[in-house]
């Protein structure tokens, strides 16, 4: 019994899967995405009301435009993981369908949300007029910019399982673009809660 | 071998042989998140809930929420290994500072404690008849020169 256990306590100590390692890393790298947006969700929490006497939250914010951004968000997160579970099967057009869906509710998300800053800034609700909306823009707009990379990095994804098709490190690649996809839809819900809709009270 | 190392090899959010991740975990999922958005949106816009309770109403909607994705989408959940782990050396750990309280061990021990909860391997839950007995066994004994028969690396090291 100690022997097999003590072969078994040398094993544990060599180095974990390459797949294993790359994963935690990325969670790691998540978690302090989470970190760097607490920082910018404070800093909007104290300047929402600073509105130099600008457009306040109410007036700017299209609260029915972004219910359709929020489902659209979420459907794409839903996407994402049938695909992911496509993916694991080996059902490369299946996934590949996911990923074009995955892709086009992410686009029209930020469709909607671009459209809605350029009403805000011809409304002159633009990021230089007060402290709140350069809260706002900094805060929303970084989850856009995450929103745009991942949408590459998903374009940049389906690209490789076309030509490479769904090998081991091909699908540890799309493991991580799918924690970084659902921790988007999980930042959005904090962005949805405090800006739009405590902020638009 | 190869099953035993993929118990240990695993990452929160990485299913990779028991995966529980299925198309009903992320319609589940799906629909509870659906669900929470349209009543936090009510709850905004209408006076269902007492006004000075909207605020904390939409923060507990958005904390259910997140809790939604972690558990339906990123499959992070109460049985996921991280926070089986966790909790299994929260329990070691107070055993082993229980016993020092009774007994008044020596620095020794301490030291060999710290040793002790870093290398011990976390049970494995299909598993548990082999690996988990023998710690338990362990645990419950008290008896160090046995346990660290038990690991003979980390005596060399």
């Amino acid at each position: 019994m100690a022997a097999h256990l003590s072969s078994r306590a040398t094993e544990r100590s060599a180095p974990a899967s390459k797949r294993t390692v790359v994963a935690y890393g990325f969670w790691i790298f998540i978690l302090s995405d989470i970190t760097m947006f607490s920082g910018l969700f404070a800093a909007f929490a104290v300047l929402s009301h600073r509105t130099a006497s600008g457009p306040t939250g109410l007036e700017v914010i299209n609260l029915y435009h972004v219910f359709i951004e929020t489902m659209f968000l979420l459907v794409s997160s839903y996407a994402c993981g049938l695909g992911a579970l496509s993916a694991e099967r080996q059902q490369r057009e299946r996934y590949l369908v996911f990923a074009v869906l995955t892709f086009v509710l992410g686009a029209a998300f930020l469709f909607v949300e671009i459209s809605d800053f350029s009403d805000m800034a011809r409304m002159g609700a633009a990021p230089t007029r007060s402290a709140f909306l350069s809260a706002f823009f900094l805060l929303v707009g970084m989850h856009g910019t995450r929103v745009t990379i991942g949408l590459l990095w998903l374009a940049y994804m389906m690209a490789q399982v076309v030509f490479k098709g769904l090998q081991p490190h091909v699908l540890g690649r799309l493991l991580c673009f799918s924690l970084f996809w659902h921790a988007l839809d999980m930042i959005w819900v904090g962005v949805l809660t405090l800006v739009y809709l405590i902020g638009a009270r | 071998m190869d099953i035993d190392n993929r118990l240990y090899d695993r990452t929160p959010g990485v299913e990779d042989h028991e995966s529980t991740a299925s198309v009903e975990s992320y319609t589940a999922g799906l629909a509870l998140a659906i669900l929470l958005t349209i009543v936090s949106f009510l709850v905004s816009q209408t006076n269902l809930l007492w006004p000075p309770g909207v605020v904390p109403g939409l923060i507990v909607l958005a904390l259910a929420q997140i809790g939604v994705h972690l558990v339906f989408f990123l499959h992070v959940s109460i049985g996921s290994d991280i926070i089986r782990t966790m909790f299994w050396y929260i329990g070691r750990l107070s055993r082993h500072r229980r016993r020092d309280r009774n007994h008044g061990r020596p620095q020794l021990h301490d030291a060999y404690v710290c040793e002790d909860v870093a290398l011990t391997p976390l049970p494995p839950l299909a598993h548990s008849s082999s690996i988990g007995a023998e710690l338990k066994r362990h645990d419950d004994s008290g008896d160090h020169d046995h346990a660290r028969s038990l690991f003979p690396a980390a005596e060399r090291a």
